[in-house]
């Protein structure tokens, strides 16, 4: 058969196959327009990322690369192998338990605060995504209390006296 | 029978879709109720031609909108509005297949949707075309669904070769590449059941 005719067929059969959706379907879909059409945000990036779900590997994967070219691009002060290599760990760990995304948030959050010259500090060492009690990030505020995000990446204020019992107990497991 | 959304896209001159990008982008709600009215039949044919049964194709059609708002921003060219929600479309299905990997397979089929004739009162010559037509509706529903996204979106959503490859986020000389091979496909297969 000639491409032509087949063309022609094609187009015929689209003619022929005008299906119409429900008639409520417009309704539906306007009901669920948003108060305000919010422009992208970066977590959306990493929600796409996420919901690729190629393999949960992959999305690790690309979460990192993504956070340790960001590093490069922006030159970190704190960019060297041992801490690449620190951070890698860190998100295969939180990877393998789903919290990726939360994490690449907390460590974006934590290099905001750097940049804008709070006293912050991440500790990207011996923490597990199971233990609620480890500090991951602490910042001050200006009321003398401190935001800490966890572990488990619950997020809390913490006054000193709170923040000093949380380290020693940090301390005391290694 | 020409489908009436077509006759209305076509209506909208490339400065109206700009326009109305714009209006989206600054967050107008009558641009978003405008943008649904404009679209919606031909995202939800998009869907079914893609093989997704009615229900499927509705909840994609939503989801479609849903995240042409939340990602407005993202469309730099206004003019390109309507490849930027195949766009999208395109990508909200291949997520559901990904997703439903066992689900079936469904074409508008003549029972449900092939707008066909009496085939009492048709003449022989318009049996062998709705024959025809069946045939190569299931040829097209069986075809791999990077050469059906091809074909469905030039020959039956309309869309010109430029705007066809950038919803599929291709160049056009892949794009044109992709459809030959898919229409050379399709011509194999109806040799062999003509021969049959």
């Amino acid at each position: 058969m000639e491409q032509e005719k087949i063309e022609n067929l094609l187009k015929e059969l689209a003619e022929r196959t005008n299906e119409l959706p429900g008639v409520s379907l417009a309704e539906e879909i306007k009901r669920r327009i948003p108060e305000t059409l919010r422009p992208h945000r970066a977590a959306d990036g990493l929600n796409i990322v996420i919901n690729l779900r190629v393999s949960k590997l992959a999305a690790v994967a690309a979460i990192i690369l993504t956070v340790v070219l960001w590093a490069h691009l922006f030159d970190r002060p704190d960019l060297s192998a041992g801490s690449i290599y620190n951070d890698c760990k860190l998100f295969l760990t939180y990877g393998f338990s789903g919290s990726a995304k939360e994490l690449a948030l907390a460590k974006i959050r934590y290099q905001y605060l750097l940049d804008k010259g709070e006293e912050v500090f991440f500790y990207d060492r011996s923490v597990s995504p199971k233990d609620s009690n480890a500090i991951l990030v602490q910042w001050k505020l200006s009321d003398g209390n401190y935001r800490v995000i966890f572990a488990n990446l619950r997020e809390e204020t913490v006054s000193a006296a709170e923040l000093i019992k949380l380290q020693a107990r940090m301390l005391q497991k290694r | 029978m020409a489908a009436r959304w077509f006759d209305e896209i076509m209506e909208y001159p490339r400065q109206s879709l700009s326009d109305l990008a714009a209006k989206l982008k600054a967050g107008d709600h009558n641009a978003a109720a405008e943008l649904v009215d404009g679209w919606y039949q031909q995202i939800y044919l998009f869907m079914r031609r893609l093989g997704h049964n009615r229900q499927t194709s509705e909840d994609l059609t939503q989801e479609t909108f849903l995240r042409a708002w939340q990602h407005i921003e993202q469309l730099r060219n206004g003019e390109m509005l309507n490849s930027w929600l195949y766009r999208i479309a395109s990508n909200v299905s291949r997520y559901y297949w990904r997703l439903a990997k066992n689900e079936e397979l469904v074409s508008i089929s003549a029972a449900e949707g092939l707008d066909v004739p009496d085939v009492k009162s048709a003449s022989s010559e318009t049996v062998g075309n709705i024959e025809q037509l069946n045939r190569l509706n299931r040829i097209v529903a069986e075809l791999p669904m990077k050469f059906k996204e091809a074909i469905v979106l030039h020959y039956m959503q309309h869309l010109t070769i430029a705007e066809a490859a950038e919803a599929l986020g291709v160049r056009q000389g892949t794009y044109k590449s992709r459809l030959n091979r898919a229409l050379n496909k399709i011509k194999k297969r109806l040799s062999e059941e003509i021969k049959c």
